[in-house]
């Protein structure tokens, strides 16, 4: 089954970042002068002219003290920005309408205290400003808005901070915002549909079959072990029994919506993959060109989940039943 | 470059608007001290309901009326009590106001940075008025709070009690303080008005402006009083760009017109002057003629003039013209004169003596003029000139009498006190009031030698000039307006004698030249016997009183013997601060050993300084942070173990401390006891309970009386 492969690859690239974790890297950051701190260099040779026009030494020394504010006060900007190191961002997959979390860990490695650190990207710059310590590792969180499902696109961010004096600002380039898999927005109410027959997963075999036995593990019931082997073969064996630790199992089909536009039938599929998720019921997953065997568990939903975030109809085949 | 952007202007804080209030009052202080005392009023009214009126929704809307009200109030203020809108009181005034008032409305993170910028233009404007230490102390009141406005107007500044934020700026300001001394020291000074530099610089700004009479200002004739009301105007007339380097301004005489005539009140030129004909009769043509006219000639200097149009003939030239310019000639008098009238901007390159004997011959006819004066007024200068005469005989004995008077007998030069008028106008001076300008010092000082039957005539013109800094330009200025007289002396034809530096002392040389400046006019050419001793040693003396009496003057007094060293260290501190010039930058980098001072010499120490402040800060960074990461304990151990490798026995890499005690406790006994100790404290500092207070240090002093041990 190639789409499956498919799927389960861009489960995976999901969770884009986790594999960059090694990849720490100090960031190099680049300083220019803010609006204001024109505005001060304007003042500043507003006083230069005077001083010169009225032969002040007093202006004179005022004007280069507010030179060497002007250049202290970048200075302290550039210090208070280098030393910080990141590694790559962290999110997880999220549903359409809710915000994506997207998490970074700030490494203080300079052995200064970095005040006023804020985060800005191309989506809006983020209001909370942090303050890093000495030695000190933070995780700065920005969440981001999410409305469509499929892959939500990489976009660079910056650090950015003009502390102290708001004359220069200091901008860092750290690692971009990963692309970020955004799930259908799960649709309200629908049970599962557990009505057809032919929708429902077969039994491979009659519940209560013998199947096999297997080495007793602690905790096994009694009654499942098998004395008679024990008798044979000196070990403790228990039985098996098919389609006793099986959940029922359903099959989760496009053509079962009830919906009939694609994005409103993809929300149904998803409502119904984190229900039986939920309910512990084994399912599977039947799209026009991809099938999912039944399984569960929190991989499976994710491999169910992907596969409807991504879903094309252009990609499926021309009839979809 | 690309500019980074501040986002949408924010609101600020509380705790910001107040610094912001806090630096706006420091900076307007000063200021408010100067104007009108209803301004003061005025900005406690609007700070009064700046604090009073409550922020509401409803209130906002009348508080834009309140405003527009107060602002009413403002203009009409200015109006009533200021005669023009653009006199500097009512611009000062006017700024204060609105600045207030501007803070009354401002809420937002840019209204308050132009606020604070605002605030400083005003506190230069204050400085204005307040040129002294104190008003460098404010100024650092000023700066400081600034600092502080700008952290809270971009952090908030809400943690932290107001002290905290404070020392956080001082500090700031503190590390600034270095960089302007570098500046202050470097930066290239260039004195005077901004449009005099331009003018200097060939920037037709002054022309533009106006097409006022620039030159003396009078035709014909020097009335009473003249001198002094030329002296307070400030027009520019003349340019000059020196070959080389600028002499000392008080040795630029600019020659105007020569008066020999004087009929008790008023200095003419003869009537028909002015005809071309009777000037070039007595005209000097070509240089050849003028250096063989010269007796003495010294001090060449080769210049060219921008001279603005004046209206009359003359073209200024330096005392004493040794050529002509085109277009012109040097009359008989030593007056460099145009051909026609200067009526437009006229240049011309020239070169002059600056020490000069004029003349090879004194006709009869000139001898009669310059000895000539009315035989009715000023009848005990005609009196005493003769006493002089007859006590002294000889002229050079006679000259250095008068001018041993002028000096030691309480005479003072200032300009602006009415001159006596009528016929006995000098006689008024010189044996009345003793104070007067310049004109009547000169004045005065003809008449006497006259009557002491010494050839003398009066010349006008211009002395010295504003030195353009670090440049070998000199603009000179009606206010550089200067009547000076001229002696005839047997030996050297016209000498130039100015009274003035009998009165008071020239300035701008150094030392050593001030002294001689103010003795030359009066060394003896021979030596007239004991007369001129006593004249010398008095011209002495005087040189002493009168240069501490300018000292006084300037504020500049130079530490005597006697004061206490504070008020020595003051006087330094506004030496080189306040009153820090031009003149003293140069002083201040040839002492220092540098020996080419241009604009560009200055740039490249200034950036050198800089570049090496900037070295000893990161320095002194990368030395707290290696402090404060390294451990003093291992710092310690680790000097132990370069002694004991030193010792010849080193300590093994897997060695733990314990191991490595009872090693050298077995190969060396003698050292057991000092290592016993060392290592036993490191064990229990790094392996014990957390070390006690004195622990460490006693552990590190251990270190180091084992280190010194031999």
């Amino acid at each position: 089954m190639p789409k499956d492969i498919a799927a389960s690859v861009s489960i995976d690239a999901g969770k884009e970042g986790a594999a960059g974790d090694a990849a720490e890297r100090t960031l190099r950051p680049t300083i220019r002068p803010t609006l204001a701190g024109l505005g001060f260099l304007a003042m500043v040779l507003a006083g230069i002219i005077m001083a010169v026009n009225f032969s002040s030494n007093v202006i004179f020394a005022m004007t280069f003290l507010l030179l060497g504010v002007f250049v202290i006060g970048g200075w302290q900007t550039w210090q208070n920005a280098t030393g910080l190191a990141a590694a790559a961002w962290r999110v997880d997959p999220t549903f359409a309408g809710e915000a994506a979390c997207f998490r970074l860990t700030v490494r203080e490695a300079g052995g200064r205290r970095h005040e006023d650190i804020g985060v800005a990207c191309e989506f809006g710059s983020h209001s909370e400003r942090h303050r890093i310590q000495a030695e000190d590792s933070v995780s700065i969180e920005l969440r981001r808005p999410t409305s469509q499902r499929g892959w939500m696109p990489s976009v660079p961010a910056t650090f950015d901070s003009a502390y102290p004096l708001g004359l220069f600002a200091v901008r860092m380039a750290i690692p971009a915002m990963p692309r970020c898999l955004v799930y259908p927005a799960p649709a309200h109410g629908g049970g599962l549909p557990m009505h057809t027959a032919a929708a429902q997963a077969q039994r491979q075999f009659e519940a209560e079959t013998f199947d096999t036995l297997r080495r007793y593990v602690p905790g096994d019931r009694p009654g499942r072990i098998a004395w008679k082997a024990l008798a044979r073969t000196d070990e403790l064996l228990t039985k098996t029994f098919d389609g006793a630790e099986r959940r029922p199992e359903i099959w989760l089909r496009w053509v079962d919506t009830p919906q009939s536009d694609t994005e409103e039938r993809l929300s149904q599929l998803a409502a119904w993959v984190l229900e039986a998720e939920r309910r512990g019921v084994r399912y599977g997953l039947r799209l026009p060109g991809t099938d999912i065997d039944p399984g569960c568990g929190g991989w499976h939903r994710d491999r169910c989940l992907t596969a409807l975030a991504l879903f094309s109809v252009d990609a499926a085949p021309a009839d979809p039943t | 470059m690309k500019i980074a952007r501040l986002q949408k202007s924010p609101l600020v804080t509380s705790v910001a608007r107040r610094w912001v209030f806090a630096t706006l009052l420091v900076a307007a202080l000063p200021a408010l001290l100067h104007v009108q005392w209803w301004v003061a009023v005025f900005v406690l009214i609007v700070v009064a309901w700046g604090m009073a009126a409550p922020r509401s929704r409803t209130i906002g809307r009348l508080s834009h009326l309140v405003t527009y009200g107060f602002l009413v109030a403002l203009v009409a203020g200015v109006y009533f009590t200021y005669d023009a809108w653009f006199s500097g009181g009512a611009m000062l005034s006017f700024f204060i106001g609105v600045l207030f008032l501007k803070w009354l409305e401002s809420n937002t993170r840019r209204d308050h940075l132009l606020l604070i910028f605002g605030a400083c233009i005003l506190a230069a404007l204050g400085a204005l008025y307040w040129n002294t230490i104190a008003g460098a102390t404010h100024m650092l009141l000023v700066v400081t709070a600034l600092t502080v406005s700008l952290r809270a107007i971009h952090t908030g500044l809400s943690e932290g009690p107001w002290f905290v934020s404070l020392r956080q700026g001082a500090i700031l300001t503190a590390l600034a303080l270095p960089v302007m001394g570098v500046l202050f020291v470097t930066f290239p000074r260039i004195s005077g008005p901004v449009w005099d530099v331009g003018l200097a610089f060939g920037l037709p700004v002054k022309l533009m402006l106006d097409r006022k009479d620039n030159g003396l200002g009078f035709g014909m004739s020097l009335k009473t009083g003249q001198m002094t009301r030329l002296k307070q105007e400030n027009q520019t007339v003349l340019v000059a760009e020196f070959d080389g380097v600028v002499p000392y301004k008080s040795e630029l005489y600019w020659r105007g017109p020569v008066f020999w005539d004087f009929d008790g009140s008023r200095w003419s030129l003869p009537k028909n002057w002015d005809k071309r004909g009777t000037l070039l009769r007595r005209a000097l043509r070509g240089k050849k003629a003028v250096e063989s006219s010269l007796r003495r000639k010294e001090k060449p200097v080769t210049y060219t003039v921008r001279l603005l149009p004046h209206g009359h003939r003359w073209l200024y030239a330096l005392d004493v013209p040794a050529a002509t310019a085109p277009e012109s000639f040097v009359s008989g008098d030593y007056q460099l004169l145009s051909i026609r009238k200067v009526r437009q901007e006229w240049r011309y390159g020239m070169t002059s003596y600056l020490t000069y004997g004029a003349g090879q011959t004194l006709p009869d006819e000139d001898r009669q003029r310059a000895l000539a004066f009315p035989e009715t007024g000023n009848a005990r200068l005609r009196h005493l000139g003769r006493t002089l005469r007859q006590e002294f005989g000889d002229d050079d004995a006679v000259l250095l009498e008068i001018a041993r008077r002028y000096r030691s007998e309480g005479f003072s030069y200032q300009e602006g006190v009415p001159p006596p008028a009528g016929a006995d106008g000098y006689d008024a001076f010189y044996f009345e009031n003793r104070n007067g300008g310049v004109q009547v010092i000169a004045g005065s000082f003809v008449m006497l030698a006259r009557a002491a039957g010494i050839p003398a005539r009066l010349v006008a013109g211009f002395r010295g000039g504003s030195i353009v800094a670090l440049t070998d330009f000199l603009i000179v200025k009606q206010s550089h307006a200067h009547a000076w007289a001229e002696v005839w002396s047997e030996d050297n034809g016209w000498v130039r004698v100015d009274p003035l530096d009998y009165v008071r002392p020239v300035k701008d040389l150094p030392k050593e030249a001030r002294r001689l400046a103010v003795q030359r006019p009066s060394e003896p050419k021979k030596a007239p016997g004991a007369a001129t001793q006593r004249a010398k040693a008095a011209a002495k003396e005087q040189t002493v009183r009168a240069t501490n009496l300018r000292g006084k003057d300037d504020g500049t007094r130079d530490a005597e013997p006697g004061r206490s060293w504070i008020s020595g260290l003051s006087d330094g501190i506004t030496k080189w601060t306040i009153r820090y010039d031009p003149a003293r930058q140069v002083e201040l980098l040839t002492g220092v050993g540098v020996s080419a001072i241009d604009w560009l010499g200055l740039l490249a120490v200034g950036a050198t300084g800089l570049f090496l402040l900037f070295l000893l800060y990161a320095g002194a960074v990368w030395v707290r942070r290696w402090r404060r990461h390294s451990d003093p304990v291992a710092r310690a151990y680790a000097a132990f173990d370069k002694k004991m490798t030193g010792l010849g026995l080193p300590r093994g890499a897997a060695e733990c401390p314990d191991m490595y005690r009872r090693r050298v406790g077995r190969e060396r006994p003698d050292l057991a006891e000092w290592v016993e100790d060392i290592v036993g404290r490191y064990i229990d500092i790094r392996y014990g309970p957390a070390p006690a207070p004195g622990q460490i240090s006693a552990f590190r002093k251990q270190v180091k009386r084992f280190a010194a041990m031999a």
